[in-house]
């Protein structure tokens, strides 16, 4: 037996290279779409109170911890998250009532409200927020983040998600 | 060493020819280009299928261990949660499940063909050892893996096969504990195996495997059916035609790991609970053989089992380039390493077919029993196919039941030829299908409890014992009881009476009409002498009450109801304000 003559052998090749593709082919479907799972997960959010609405009467940001249960396929969790509420004379959410997410837009670090400045400061790369979330100086690309509000039965609800 | 060198002179030799029409990268080059002497072929393509499922398997791997959780509140759900939520989940779980089995069948098929070839002579013998530690390796793999879904099967088979290195004279409970991270398969098992399985045994596998390939590469593939130190023909390069029957092997190796992680998928049982007793432990096929030296050897020879056998086995497979003297590749002139190998393939391959039928013994005794126990905890996923089980096994139930009534000998008090009869005490059982509710029976059996008060005329020291009924064993006994029915009697009942709102009125009215209470309790009001009629019907059937109400002397004689001569449509109204209240 001698070796295979050439129009063989390129056939042969490209059989090899059709074969192994296919092979790859056939693992990587399932597994791209494995790996691409997560985006198709169903986003939930629900509505949490934070307190009595009445008690929210102050301009000033006050920081409001609350907490949920968050499900997230197997693991069912109780998340505790911090949102800043003031009283606003701008005509937004429901009798005046902004709730700030302290996430800094910028790189996500949790921003703390500075009374001596009156703004919101991240303690990573020094972005600063006015009491309405706006951005007044530092990197940040856009406006502190608000949770939709709405009140029920005088209770503070904010929708998490 | 003339092949290695004939390896070398050839690898020269393409340089020099330049026989190249592909560029490739100079790895894969010189690859492609390895020199096969005559006669490999379709033997030759096991090596490079179980490479790839291995590169199967650690994809597939590292996908799972994206969403899995090692911990024993989290394992089993998040393995559901892949099963069922995951896209692809099922299938990436499926692959992961057969490309092992296969696998191993791969290296028990590349074993023998490097055995029966003698491929494994001077100067591949470190090559053999690699190659027989990599398959300890893969069994490992297969070990530590079979814990980590954590249903039942995990569980019990993974306590049993820790019991093995466990029962070994004196360091086996030190061992036991070790391994299992205490004295029970528990949650530090669970850590140490799923460690063991994606850290330690990957490592290991890169490495051996780094040195198997290096060494194949080095010394060249054996020329089939040569003597030592003949040389064989040196003949076409690897790529195209051996890459081809390769690349084909791949590919079946790959479709049916794929076709079977799409048809069959892989396994969840229940979670795992170590209070279940009726569950028949058992490892994965490839632990059945050892599983089964176990039941041959018990007692002062168990040690036989769990550990000079398949010691020894291990370590004349690890050394056995060193034993096999002979020169000659033939295998008909190779008495010795015959017998060897017809013995080792003969005692793995019957081990464990005798161990899987014993299993299947086991299971087929348990199955009813075991099915059932487990159904009450069954995830919703899987009612469906406990309900198809269920069914399977409905003769098996029967069977069981039946036997249960007469172990328990029910008949003598339950029985139509009971020795003495006592009004109303004890029933009689040989209507139980037509008067009671199968579900009510199966609760009362496994926890009986006194129906009729002690009142005059009654023996109140004869009670229905509490035979300690399994929830799987009332089960039986009950599905048996309703199967014996006396359509005669209590056939035509008012099936087709619909309970609608005013015959519940007009039955509340005969109710208190009739005085009911007067003997009789329900919703808490009225006198201890005849039975609670609070539930009633969920116990007793609806034709059984009509029949009762309209004859009570004729259904139970002696019985101290009285027969009030109802009508039909009081009956009708009766049973349905009895059924409104249950």
């Amino acid at each position: 037996m001698d070796e295979l003559p050439p129009c063989r052998r390129r056939f042969l090749a490209r059989v090899v290279v059709v074969l192994n593709a296919f092979v790859a082919m056939v693992v990587a479907t399932p597994a791209v779409g494995y790996l691409l799972s997560p985006i198709l997960k169903r986003r939930s959010s629900q509505w949490v109170a934070i307190g009595k609405a009445s008690q929210f009467a102050s301009h000033d940001p006050r920081p409001v911890a609350f907490q949920y249960n968050d499900e997230d396929g197997y693991s069912v969790g109780r998340t505790h998250r911090v949102a800043y509420v003031r009283r606003s004379d701008e005509a937004i959410g429901d009798e005046g009532i902004i709730v700030l997410s302290p996430v800094c837009t910028h790189m996500g670090c949790n921003v703390v409200f500075n009374e001596a400045t009156n703004q919101f400061e991240c303690p990573c790369h020094g972005g600063r927020y006015n009491v309405s979330g706006s951005v007044v100086g530092g990197p940040p690309p856009r406006p502190l983040a608000r949770f939709p509000t709405r009140v029920r039965d005088g209770n503070l609800e904010i929708q998490v998600s | 060493m003339s092949a290695k060198e004939n390896a070398t002179d050839d690898f020269v030799e393409d340089q020099t020819v330049g026989r190249r029409r592909i560029r490739l990268p100079r790895v894969l080059r010189e690859l492609f280009d390895e020199r096969l002497p005559e006669g490999v072929g379709w033997a030759h393509v096991f090596g490079s299928t179980l490479v790839v499922l291995i590169v199967v398997q650690f994809v597939t791997g590292v996908l799972l261990s994206l969403n899995y959780a090692a911990s024993t509140s989290t394992a089993w759900e998040s393995v559901r949660y892949i099963q069922n939520r995951v896209v692809w989940g099922a299938v990436i779980r499926g692959v992961h499940h057969w490309a092992a089995s296969a696998s191993i069948v791969v290296a028990g098929l590349h074993l023998i063909r490097v055995f029966v070839f003698a491929a494994y002579r001077s100067p591949r013998r470190l090559t053999w050892v690699a190659g027989v530690l990599l398959l300890f390796v893969l069994l490992g793999f297969g070990l530590t893996g079979y814990l980590l879904p954590w249903d039942l099967k995990a569980y019990f088979g993974t306590k049993v096969a820790t019991e093995i290195p466990g029962s070994l004279p004196v360091i086996g409970p030190f061992l036991l504990q070790i391994i299992r991270g205490g004295v029970n398969v528990g949650p530090f098992t669970l850590t140490r195996f799923y460690s063991v399985h994606v850290i330690l045994l990957p490592a290991a596998m890169v490495l051996l495997l780094t040195v198997h390939l290096y060494l194949v590469r080095r010394h060249g593939i054996t020329p089939p059916w040569v003597r030592r130190g003949e040389a064989g023909r040196k003949l076409d390069s690897f790529f195209p035609l051996q890459a081809f029957k390769d690349s084909v092997a791949v590919l079946l190796a790959v479709l049916i790991v794929i076709g079977l992680a799409l048809w069959l998928g892989a396994p969840l049982e229940d979670k795992a609970d170590p209070t279940n007793s009726s569950y028949v432990p058992r490892p994965d096929w490839y632990f059945l053989g050892l599983q089964h030296l176990l039941r041959i050897f018990q007692g002062r020879w168990q040690i036989l089992a769990t550990a000079v056998i398949p010691g020894t086995g291990a370590m004349l497979l690890l050394v056995w380039p060193w034993l096999d003297r002979n020169n000659e590749r033939r295998l008909q002139r190779r008495p010795i390493a015959l017998a060897f190998g017809i013995v080792c393939v003969v005692g793995v391959v019957g081990m464990t077919v005798a161990g899987y039928s014993a299993v299947q013994k086991g299971e087929k005794r348990m199955a009813s029993l075991a099915k059932m126990a487990s159904t009450s905890s069954v995830a919703p996923e899987s009612k469906e196919a406990v309900r198809d089980v269920d069914e399977a096994s409905a003769a098996d139930l029967l069977q069981k039941g039946k036997q249960l009534y007469g172990v328990l000998r029910c008949d003598l008090c339950h029985g139509p030829n009971r020795r003495e009869v006592i009004p109303g005490l004890p029933p009689d059982l040989s209507y139980a299908g037509s008067k009671l509710r199968e579900d009510w029976m199966r609760s009362y059996l496994a926890n009986p409890r006194a129906i009729r008060y002690k009142s005059d005329g009654v023996r109140p020291e004869i009670r229905m014992p509490d035979y300690r009924l399994s929830p799987a064993e009332a089960k039986a006994l009950s599905r048996y009881l309703s199967t014996r029915t006396d359509s005669d009697r209590f056939g035509d009942g008012i099936d087709d009476a619909e309970s609608n709102a005013d015959r519940i009125a007009r039955g509340r009215r005969l109710f208190a009409n009739y005085q009911c209470r007067g003997c009789h309790v329900l919703a808490s009001q009225g006198n201890r002498i005849g039975p609670d009629l609070t539930h009633v019907s969920s116990r007793l059937k609806r034709a059984y009450l009509d029949r009762f109400l309209a004859a009570p002397e004729a259904v139970i004689p002696g019985t101290s109801m009285k027969n009030f001569e109802l009508w039909d449509q009081e009956r009708v109204a009766l049973v349905a304000f009895l059924e409104s209240q249950r």
